[in-house]
């Protein structure tokens, strides 16, 4: 038995992934680029096949008979359909909301975000949603701030900055200045990979519905 | 507050990840943290560690599809900082739905939004292998916990494991950090239990210093439907394991995180 060394569970690679993903050696795995050992599927493999998933037909949707449990309420309570869960389109012409809660709310629920925010004119956060990093947005909305200001400056004449997309090693920071009079700027952290596609929809509804927001 | 989510996760099943991960919430909540612990697991394990016919909760899955609002879905235990989120009640021929709903939205992102407002420390349970249900826990969570069980299959399927975590920090969650490897069902009268249990000790770095043994402990506490810690009778090692991982995580998150709790610091004193 004390045969049985490590190279006889072939535990090598386990062995260098723990290091890697160990805290100190983390930092090595983001951006690494080994060739992978096996076969890679690529992301077309991941996409749901939504069409197929729909028409599926779940025994939810067949009424539970001869269901045996201690309390007699949840004999009727039929377990929910997951019929459901791949939604219908949205009509975003429907959307509305009268605060910057459910605004952003809505917004880090389409641009796919951990964490959403608004900054009003003096680069102050007045709202925020989601997760939000650790050391806290305050400086980074005051920075967004300024860095719009600055890079309005860029091109002049050719209108006011609406979206700027800032792409660092770790995260991805988004921010839509508001073409209105009175300067708000939303920012999204780490939005999903289709969010670029959103970026008229959240500008449309959003510009709709400042009005009705205090 | 700054919340912790922190996974057990493991590829291969029946390694202990609903007992320990149950365990070990039990043992944070007594430290005083205002704990809650999400079942993933399609099967729902967790209500059945505690003895829970499988439609006795309303749970994530009410959430998800129904909309609950999570107050009402919620189940405070007796443990004052303890809460739990189980699994709902869903079919079992609904599983793979459960499972693309889980990977498709963003539904378990929103509920841990949530959560996070009223809890410390979010512990999320997973099933065993490494589906679309794990991966999707990994995306939304601060740490893992790789659960291994002291036997060569468990030890042969480590890296299947690991890579996933490492792909899953690659691509879809930076912030993710594997806290450490949790040794579970250690058979020290067993010898293959034990040379699989000195290699993994001897060859993998992270692993926990605690480390969980085999015992009959285990087996009454699941019959009774109660943590091991609950168990009626002296003290044994077995139930104050968790309160040692407890700590030991606690540490190890204090490190990572460069912040030292508030009852570690204490004012300079003089003697004379």
């Amino acid at each position: 038995m004390n045969s049985h060394s490590a190279h006889f569970y072939d535990i090598d690679e386990a062995v260098s992934l723990a290091k890697k993903l160990t805290s100190q050696g983390k930092a090595a795995i983001i951006g690494s680029d080994e060739p992978a050992p096996y076969v890679e599927f690529g992301s077309e493999f991941l996409k749901i096949e939504i069409e197929k998933f729909k028409n599926a037909k779940f025994s939810s949707d067949v009424p539970l008979k001869n269901v045996s449990v201690k309390d007699e309420e949840t004999n009727t309570l039929a377990t929910p359909s997951l019929r459901h869960i791949e939604s219908e389109p949205e009509d975003f012409s429907k959307v509305s909301f009268d605060s910057w809660e459910k605004c952003l709310k809505w917004c880090n629920h389409v641009m796919g975000s951990s964490a959403s925010f608004v900054i009003d004119s003096q680069g102050f956060i007045i709202g925020n949603y989601g997760r939000i990093p650790q050391e806290g947005l305050d400086g980074l909305g005051a920075e967004l701030c300024y860095a719009i200001e600055m890079l309005d400056k860029i091109s002049p004449g050719t209108g006011k900055l609406s979206w700027v997309d800032l792409e660092y090693e770790k995260m991805r920071i988004v921010g839509f200045q508001i073409p209105e009079e009175e300067t708000y700027i939303l920012g999204f952290i780490s939005p999903g990979q289709t969010y670029f596609s959103k970026k008229i929809v959240v500008s449309q509804v959003v510009i709709r519905n400042l009005p009705d927001m205090g | 507050m700054k919340t912790e989510i922190i996974s057990f996760i493991s590829a291969k099943g029946g390694t202990g990840k609903t007992t320990s991960s149950l365990n070990f919430a039990v043992s944070m909540a007594e430290k005083g943290k205002k704990t809650i612990i999400i079942d993933t697991d399609p099967m729902g394990c967790i209500g059945f560690s505690l003895a829970q016919n499988d439609r006795q909760w309303q749970g994530l899955v009410e959430r998800l599809i129904k909309k609950t609002p999570l107050k009402e879905v919620i189940v405070k235990t007796k443990l004052e900082n303890l809460s739990i989120l189980p699994r709902g009640r869903m079919s079992s021929s609904d599983v793979s739905a459960y499972e693309r709903l889980l990977f498709s939205s963003d539904g378990l992102e929103e509920v841990l939004t949530e959560l996070e407002k009223d809890y410390e420390c979010i512990i999320i349970d997973t099933p065993s292998g490494m589906g679309m249900i794990t991966t999707s826990v990994l995306a939304v969570s601060n740490f893992a916990v790789l659960v291994l069980q002291a036997e060569p299959l468990s030890l042969r399927t480590a890296a299947q494991t690991l890579s996933v975590v490492e792909n899953t920090v690659k691509n879809r969650n930076n912030n993710l950090i594997l806290l450490g490897i949790l040794v579970t069902m250690v058979d020290t009268q067993n010898p293959v239990s034990k040379s699989v249990f000195s290699t993994i000790s001897n060859s993998l770095p992270g692993i926990f210093e605690t480390w969980i043994p085999r015992s009959t402990a285990f087996i009454e506490a699941s019959e009774k439907g109660v943590p091991v810690s609950f168990l009626t009778g002296r003290r044994t090692t077995e139930m104050m394991r968790f309160s040692f991982l407890a700590e030991e995580i606690e540490s190890r998150i204090s490190d990572i995180t460069g912040e030292t709790g508030g009852q570690d610091e204490f004012p300079q004193r003089t003697l004379l």
